[in-house]
């Protein structure tokens, strides 16, 4: 059979080139399909960084859980039972101690031996060299010493605090109230100040609270060494406690002042308004002014449901601890909060057809001037500014660091837009105003946290998740619909502190 | 030519109104091809749609190794293809035996309207009216159409002659009944 004939060549030369018009409504289903395309394309872009949120959440919570939880139970719990025994102070403290009127209580204490127990029950006794075997002065008002193990041990070993045991002292040491500080086993930079408070009791275990982070580490090491068991163990005399907290609190719990960026979710849990449930229903439209679902002999509105979509916002803020752990935050934030919502109506008031979801609530409101167009996508977007307050908590006050707060916030509502996704429409803003169904004030209960990063002694970084919702509808009485938003947002927040 | 990059690029960046002038564009070249390939103006409407949608979507491969043309019709080439697949998997090709040669003559078709012609091949069955569009029209050779449709070169051989058959019966048909309404 020959491939290619006169027959071949007349059909295709007869059908080169010619053309034949579609029906409009071929376009008219692709423009609809392309703005579905992109509405969801959008939506999923929403929906990837509300996931991105929450895993970002979770592996940062999962990060504070095993930094917590390798940090508190590093000091409490032996792998290898450390357990510095028979320290023995050859000599007593002043015989008058428990008068204790005199200041400068004089302490001579020789360390014999401190004797090191591993897991192992292998035991070693160490002598120590003691650093003076004269009598030691001690203020009787700095009644501290530290026993400082050393970063080194973490290779080997994690001591655990709550079994470092003092055993076997004298009974000069039992009648005196004194406390200990151990400085913690972790690292250098993470280790813990804890004290050992002796307990009176014949058994004479010593009880051992956390009380601080050891930014004190530069003070502690500046002070003079007592005991020393080795390279990695010794003892010290603290200077003053009191001084310490007093230190700490200066440097670090006063005031910051800070900028935050975040982004999240919006849902504005749009409902029916006090007229019934007129939003939802199919009214004829002319029959009731304050309604826009239903048909008229020239217009058919479909039912404007509207879809969570993104959220972000900035903010300047500011704070002032007024205990230690309780702290006062405050600022002013700039938000937008956005939806999604669909349209088959375009307002043609001006020149070029805007974008129309739903009727404000004004008096000369003319339907006359809608549109019947092909269903397509908007995006309904609120512009508030925010003036916040809120009381935090610190739940762990460290390097790392935990923030729980609650609050209320005024808002001040700027605009409303409706922006057709397609840009076929003009967006339609409705600002603040006697037409606007949207009161100009609203309030919002607010829940939130920090997680923080203290990198310096001034500077903070945090990351913040915050829940709000509004204490009442976001629209005005005499609005068709209601709204009250809720929205989640995490944000990175920067505080330098004063 | 130009015009049409610039078209490209406002597409890929999701402008609305270059869709609409790239489709203005090829709309009605390509609604003809639709129609070749479907049974009825309701069929080549999805066709075409689809087709389109299809275009925009993808419109991020497209590199400008061949004329923007040229790249959408392979496209509604395709799903034209795609639709019609489900229908020959249901009637499978087979191998019609193979007819003579017949000598085409003064084979003309010059006297027919374009809707008599669309007519005509709308009505050859599905296997048929693929595999003669592919070869006669869009001239893709027996082995080409084989690959592309996971067909033996034979089958399209033997589809195709039974369409030119079909299709000369219909016109011969055609042409005794305007002359017997000419006279």
């Amino acid at each position: 059979m020959k491939e290619r004939g006169k027959f071949e060549n007349e059909w295709n030369s007869i059908f080169d080139g010619v053309q034949d018009k579609p029906s409009d409504k071929v376009w008219s289903e692709i423009k609809a399909e392309l703005a579905i395309m992109e509405a969801n394309k959008q939506r999923n872009k929403v929906i990837y960084w509300r996931w991105f949120g929450a895993a970002a959440s979770v592996i940062i919570l999962l990060m504070v859980a095993v930094y917590g939880y390798n940090y508190f139970t590093s000091n409490s719990i032996v792998e290898n039972e450390l357990a510095i025994t028979n320290l023995e102070y050859e000599n007593s403290f002043n015989n008058d101690i428990q008068a204790n009127s005199n200041p400068s209580t004089q302490l001579s204490n020789k360390i014999k031996s401190i004797d090191y127990n591993s897991n192992s029950e292998r035991e070693e006794s160490v002598s120590t060299n003691v650093v003076d075997d004269e009598l030691k002065e001690i203020n009787a008002t700095n009644e501290a010493v530290a026993v400082h193990i050393s970063s080194k041990y973490k290779s080997n070993k994690s001591i655990k605090s709550t079994n470092v045991k003092m055993e076997n002292h004298t009974n000069d040491f039992t009648d005196y109230d004194k406390t200990l500080l151990f400085e913690g086993n972790q690292n250098e930079k993470e280790s813990s100040l804890l004290s050992v408070n002796k307990n009176r009791s014949e058994k004479a275990e010593l009880n051992i609270d956390v009380i601080d982070e050891v930014e004190y580490l530069s003070i502690i090491d500046s002070v003079e060494i007592l005991a020393q068991l080795n390279t990695d163990i010794y003892m010290q005399k603290i200077p003053d406690l009191e001084e310490l907290f007093k230190y700490n609190k200066k440097k670090n719990r006063n005031m910051w002042a800070g900028v935050s960026v975040g982004g999240g979710s919006f849902n504005p849990n749009v409902g029916s308004g006090d007229l019934g449930n007129a939003l939802f229903t199919s009214e004829n439209i002319t029959s009731d002014p304050n309604l826009y679902v239903g048909t008229t002999a020239d217009i058919t509105a479909n039912e404007a449901t509207e879809t969570p979509s993104f959220a972000y916002n900035f903010s300047v803020d500011f704070g002032k601890f007024i205990t230690k752990k309780f702290l006062i935050e405050s600022g002013v934030e700039y938000a937008k909060y956005s939806s999604e919502a669909s349209s088959n109506l375009t307002s043609n008031t001006s020149q070029q057809p805007e974008a129309f979801l739903r009727k404000n609530n004004s008096d000369d409101f003319s339907y006359a001037s809608l549109q019947n167009t092909t269903t397509y996508e908007l995006l309904n977007s609120y512009e508030y500014v925010s003036l916040p307050i809120s009381l935090g908590y610190t739940v762990m006050d460290r390097k790392i660091g935990i923030l729980i707060s609650s609050g209320v916030s005024v808002d001040v509502f700027l605009n409303n837009t409706l922006k057709d996704l397609s840009g076929e429409y003009a967006s339609a803003i409705q600002k603040n105003g006697d037409d606007s169904p949207y009161r100009p004030i609203n309030f919002n209960a607010l829940l939130g946290g920090e997680i923080y990063y203290s990198w310096s002694e001034n500077y903070v970084l945090a990351i913040d998740p915050g829940y709000r919702i509004s204490l009442s509808r976001i629209t005005k009485q005499d609005a068709n619909f209601n709204s009250r938003p809720t929205s989640f947002m995490l944000g990175l927040k920067f505080k330098y502190l004063l | 030519m130009d015009i049409e990059k610039q078209l490209v690029e406002q597409c890929k960046n999701g402008d609305r109104n270059a869709q609409e002038k790239i489709y203005a564009l090829f709309s009605r070249s390509m609604y003809v091809v639709c129609q070749r390939y479907s049974k009825s103006q309701l069929e080549a409407e999805d066709i075409m749609q689809e087709s389109f949608i299809k275009v925009f979507k993808n419109i991020e491969q497209y590199r400008g190794d061949s004329t923007l043309g040229a790249w959408v019709k392979r496209i509604v080439i395709n799903t034209a293809l795609n639709s019609q697949r489900s229908k020959l998997y249901m009637f499978p090709m087979t191998d019609v035996k193979e007819l003579e040669n017949e000598n085409d003559g003064d084979f003309s078709l010059s006297r027919f309207h374009l809707k008599e012609l669309l007519a005509m091949i709308q009505s050859l069955p599905e296997g048929c009216q693929v595999v003669f569009n592919l070869f006669a029209i869009e001239g893709y050779s027996h082995k080409e159409i084989a690959e592309k449709l996971h067909i033996s070169e034979g089958t399209s051989k033997s589809q195709y002659s039974r369409a030119k058959s079909l299709l000369r019966k219909m016109i011969e048909h055609e042409e005794k009944l305007s002359y017997e309404r000419a006279r």
